[in-house]
């Protein structure tokens, strides 16, 4: 444990277990965060809680927030927790993440690509064949179907974690509707009204322009023979936990946002219905999960969706993003096998690593993870939003006889890693009024259109406020910051 | 070369008008080297034109859109078909072993996933004790296909209502019973098994041959040997689809088929009358 | 537009009003009855009465003057309370997010935020003045803020076509309310001074108070009162101005469409003439057929419009 600075950072207690990304061994702040290290420390404690309150009132009154669903209640508004504390990125760090995202990125394209049409890395054995044709996320929809521009990614979410080493890992793709970005942009709309100061002393990279970023990714992959495409966003609806985000997005890009029955296919062409008739639509950014967007093909159960949604996507006439079938590709027990697939599409040596992971499906690594549950995270390999992942250390043992029988009674739906370290932050907890180490990860966005790609610099950093947890979702009480990268 | 003249009816009422709907109807019969499709015609009551498109297997469908409030909705479709003659006695030129190896070669598994994996409606249960013969190269793959169609045929009882369209096989094991789709999902499910790619049909049986399930839209399964391509079976006949098969589409199982498929707006319960005329001129 | 949106933003404006003169109404009928000269109204239970009576609800044995203060204001399971009313509008704007200005989805937000999280011990006790005058309050805020910050073209147009129907919906049950108030009081036999207190009450509840007086420069008595909320043009709370607002907006919407008698311009047309070139002498023995005949048209014009633009 260390002292520091004199300031509303003097509390602040090192944690040696963890890497620190603020602060060195000696406890100085490091370089690129010592100017703001110093500008924290000249607020004091009632300035510093004002404005955090102000900033809380005014995401509240914007509306930024998300619903927690509970059974047999009434929807809980909450704001998803903003930290004022801006995370730093220096710059050269930043550019082999970059490339690194974009190599990733471009890779698992090329490998729906394949898995749809002539599965070369499969009879190359490279990736085993039934994890592919097991997955309930590889359409028979998309086979033989090329997307416009050969674009299935269209927006990708790749989440990365700093381990004890200093270096980032990957955690996960998230190929489907990765959200959050909108929380990157008005976390830093906050942070600029409320400590303008901050960006005196420091240069970071604009964020601002994302949503052009997207508007022209989605532009580039209209269908051909539309000359000024109609792009809209589908979303679920206002009970979708993410419909800030959908409507934030379709209003920064200045498009409508419309819901599945606003919309309606005639002749494989698909229409939204105006107040003066119908409207062809062109583009469509989907917040929709594959399953629910068409119930005359998928789902017949959904209320969300558009009949023969699919059949004028497949005729050409509609482009969506991102295309349905790419959860084959961000299914968890395919994730160990992305730095091989990028050498075999790319043929280039990963950029970023891979978290080592198990697979219960293989015998022999099942019997690794039952004996060693204590020592691992074990997640199932299609579910989203932190559920159902369980923390070894945190195990009482009736629960890893729990967990034993679940993996047994399906591997195919576990895979195992070993506890990662994620690397903490100075974070200002509310409770005891002090800046506490806490654990954070980094969630990137990377665009991909027609012969064009955009990464947003930065991204957006979760922290895990629940000291000691490890798991840093919006709905297990997260929150986020400003993410910087210096200029 | 045979000529039949077929009609499929099919009337929706609902007690309460639905707000709006879409139909996807696949009951064209499908144009090939064994069959064409002569003098097509169909309607809709509702005076929509149909929009004619490909299913992802590469079959006819038709879609209405119907965005105005209705009550009653009819289509029915005729046609003339011409069947090629077809001899069902095929003789592939290669041997048990060599058969044995090329089916369970990564690149053939690979290349006929779809129809080698099991779906919801060809799953076979954990455990059963019916003894289903298996395929372990001794004989040709044909050959097996003959006595497993026989096998399927014996097993099962041919018993109109006594399945829907979604039951499981588990429980079609259990009750012993089933139509014609029940038996083409048993005959895919025990091939798969055996890693012989198997794929659902649907299409129209002649009606004055004698055959069983003619009243409806009848199934069967068609499956992939080596050199030989893609061979029709028909257990609920205990026969080898020949020219009095009038084949409409074919996918992974029945829900890859459905004649017709609804999404309506609407609150009430609805009454449907289908019917299927083929008669062999 | 879409169907939907415009659909929100219609109910939205509806809702909006809604609340807005409801508030009024409770507030106005609950604090003039504190000192009326009246003995029938000094008797709570007919104050109470004509409350719930604007409220839609009827059922009223065993219930506290608390029990009435909540009904109307805080009762989330009362659809016609003024909470309901404010969640509806602010649902509404959260589904026609992007249609509106960032200005005026925020102040609906927070109004409705304010409301929500209102105490309601305070509000039993102590606050329902001061809560009846946050709903005042706010409703000027969005009314600037849906003519500041929004373009004058469709979007625009059509949430004041739905406060402007939901206006005069009012109106009329506000005036139907009163009159029903003054039947009660008259059959007991009152000065004209004591009535005036009731004319006076009708229009403090629409807001008109104050515009009357400068009009008349008497005191009220029916005739004018009835006059200057149906028929006078110039008065924002009056029938005949409200319909003219109907009319104003509808046009922009429908774009001089053909003048077929079928249409919704047509009709909306037929009724603001009605109005215009009506005199008191003409309605004085029949009001309540008058309003009842009018409320009808509004609402049947309502549902068309609904059915032309705003079904999806």
């Amino acid at each position: 444990m260390k002292q520091h600075l004199k300031g509303i950072l003097d509390s602040y207690r090192q944690e040696d277990a963890h890497y620190d990304e603020v602060f060195q061994t000696s406890g100085e702040p490091k370089e690129h965060y010592r100017s703001i290290v110093e500008t924290f420390n000249q607020f004091s404690l009632t300035d510093f809680e004002r404005i955090n309150n102000d900033v809380k009132t005014s995401f509240f009154n914007q509306g930024i927030t998300f619903a927690v669903y509970a059974e047999d209640k009434k929807p809980d508004e909450r704001i998803f927790p903003f930290d004022l504390f801006p995370r730093i990125i220096p710059s050269q760090e930043w550019m082999q993440l970059e490339r690194g995202v974009i190599q990733r990125n471009k890779a698992i394209n090329y490998f729906l690509d394949d898995l749809y049409h002539k599965k070369l890395i499969l009879k190359d054995k490279i990736v085993p064949a039934d994890l592919i044709f097991s997955s309930k996320n590889y359409l028979k929809e998309m086979v033989d179907f090329k997307p416009e521009g050969g674009i299935y990614t269209h927006i990708s979410g790749t989440d990365l974690i700093k381990h004890t080493d200093g270096q980032y890992y990957i955690l996960e793709d998230n190929l489907r509707c990765p959200s959050g970005v909108s929380y990157v942009l008005s976390n830093r709309v906050a942070l600029k009204k409320s400590l303008f100061d901050l960006f005196t002393k420091l240069k970071t990279k604009t964020i601002y322009q994302y949503p052009e970023e997207l508007l022209e990714i989605l532009k580039s992959v209209k269908p051909k023979n539309t000359e000024v495409p109609t792009i809209v966003v589908v979303t679920p609806g206002m009970y979708n936990s993410a419909y800030f985000e959908h409507s934030f997005l379709a209003q920064k890009m200045g498009i409508p946002l419309v819901e599945g029955r606003d919309l309606f296919v005639e002749k494989n062409f698909v229409y939204m219905k105006t107040i003066f008739g119908p409207t062809r639509v062109d583009v469509i950014y989907r917040r929709v999960d594959d399953e629910f967007i068409d119930p005359l093909c998928f789902r017949k159960d959904s209320m969300l969706g558009v009949p023969g949604l699919m059949n004028a996507y497949r005729a050409g006439n509609v482009t969506l993003a991102n295309a349905p079938g790419t959860g084959v590709a961000d299914d968890k027990a395919v994730y160990h096998y992305v730095p091989d697939i990028i050498k075999y599409y790319l043929n280039e040596e990963p950029i970023l690593n891979n978290v080592l992971t198990y697979h219960c499906e293989k015998e022999s690594e099942c019997k690794y993870v039952l004996e060693n549950i204590d020592q691992l995270v074990v997640k199932p390999v299609d579910e989203s939003g932190g559920y159902g992942i369980t923390i070894g250390t945190t195990l009482t043992r009736e629960q890893i006889e729990e967990v034993k029988v679940r993996i047994k009674s399906n591997p195919r739906k576990y895979i195992a890693q070993p506890i990662m370290s994620l690397s903490v932050h100075a974070t200002f907890i509310e409770e005891s009024k002090e800046f506490e180490p806490r654990h954070i990860d980094l969630r990137t966005f990377c665009l991909m259109g027609k012969d064009k790609e955009y990464i947003l610099k930065g991204g957006l950093t979760r922290v895990a406020l629940k000291k000691g947890n490890l798991i840093v979702n919006s709905s297990q009480g997260g929150g986020s910051k400003d993410t910087w990268v210096l200029d | 070369m045979h000529e039949f003249f077929l009609e499929y009816f099919i009337e929706n009422k609902y007690e309460s008008p639905v707000r709006k709907a879409n139909f996807q109807l696949l009951v064209i019969p499908d144009s090939n080297s064994q069959q064409k499709v002569l003098d097509l015609k169909f309607f809709c009551s509702e005076d929509q034109e149909a929009h004619r498109s490909k299913n992802i297997f590469g079959f006819d469908t038709l879609n209405y859109y119907i965005g105005k409030p209705f009550t009653e909705f009819m289509f029915k479709l005729t046609a003339k078909i011409l069947k090629e003659d077809i001899n069902p006695f095929y003789l592939s030129p290669l041997d048990p072993a060599t058969e044995f190896e090329l089916i369970y070669s990564l690149d053939f598994q690979i290349d006929n996933y779809l129809f080698l994996q099991p779906t919801q409606l060809t799953r076979m249960p954990a455990e059963t004790e019916i003894p289903f013969p298996a395929y372990a190269g001794e004989i040709q793959i044909f050959d097996y296909l003959v006595s497993l169609n026989s096998f399927i045929f014996q097993l099962l009882v041919y018993s109109p209502e006594s399945t829907d369209v979604n039951t499981p096989i588990e429980e079609v094991l259990k009750i012993r019973r089933g139509v014609c789709q029940d038996y083409a999902h048993l005959f895919i499910s025990v091939c798969r098994q055996n890693k012989i790619p198997a794929r659902y049909v649907s299409g129209y049986l002649d009606q004055g041959a004698g055959f069983v399930g003619t009243g409806q839209l009848h199934a069967w399964v068609e499956t992939l040997i080596p050199e030989l391509g893609w061979i029709g079976f028909d257990s609920t006949n205990d026969l080898l689809a020949d020219h009095h098969y009038i084949k409409i589409a074919h996918g992974t199982d029945f829900t890859d088929c459905s004649p017709i498929i609804g999404v309506l707006e609407s609150a009430g319960m609805q009454k449907s009358i289908h019917s299927v005329t083929v008669t062999n001129q | 537009m879409l169907s939907r949106v415009a659909n929100n933003l219609y109910w939205m404006g509806r809702y909006i009003e809604r609340a807005e003169h409801f508030a009024r109404y409770s507030r106005v009928q609950y604090f003039s009855s504190l000192d009326a000269p009246i003995l029938k109204t000094y008797d709570r239970n007919f104050v109470l009465e004509s409350i719930l009576y604007m409220a839609g609800i009827f059922d009223m044995e065993n219930i506290t003057e608390k029990d009435v203060l909540f009904k109307i204001g805080l009762d989330l399971q009362n659809s016609n309370s003024i909470i309901s009313n404010i969640t509806f509008a602010r649902e509404n704007a959260r589904g026609a997010r992007n249609a509106i200005s960032t200005d005026l989805w925020e102040s609906i937000n927070k109004y409705y935020h304010l409301v929500t999280s209102y105490p309601q011990d305070t509000y039993l006790s102590t606050g329902f003045y001061d809560f009846t005058q946050l709903i005042l309050d706010q409703t000027s805020i969005l009314s600037s803020k849906i003519y500041g910050t929004l373009m004058h073209d469709g979007e625009w147009a059509i949430i004041l076509i739905g406060m402007y129907i939901e206006r005069v919906i009012q109106i009329i049950r506000i005036i139907n309310s009163k009159l029903h108030d003054i039947y009660k009081i008259e059959q007991a036999g009152h000065s004209v001074t004591e009535m005036s207190f009731e004319w006076t009450t009708m229009l403090r509840c629409m807001e008109a108070f104050d515009m009357n007086k400068k009009f008349y420069r008497t005191i009220p008595n029916r005739e004018q009162v009835m006059e200057f909320l149906l028929l006078n043009p110039h008065c924002p709370r009056s029938i005949a101005y409200s319909l003219n607002g109907i009319r104003r907006y509808e046009e922009k919407i429908s774009r001089n469409e053909s003048r077929d008698s079928n249409t919704i311009s047509f009709k909306i047309g037929k009724l603001v003439e009605q109005f215009r070139y009506l005199s008191f002498d003409e309605y004085k023995d029949d009001i309540y057929g008058l309003l009842n005949n009018t409320q009808d048209k509004v609402i049947e014009i309502g549902s068309e419009f609904e059915k032309k633009y705003l079904s999806f």
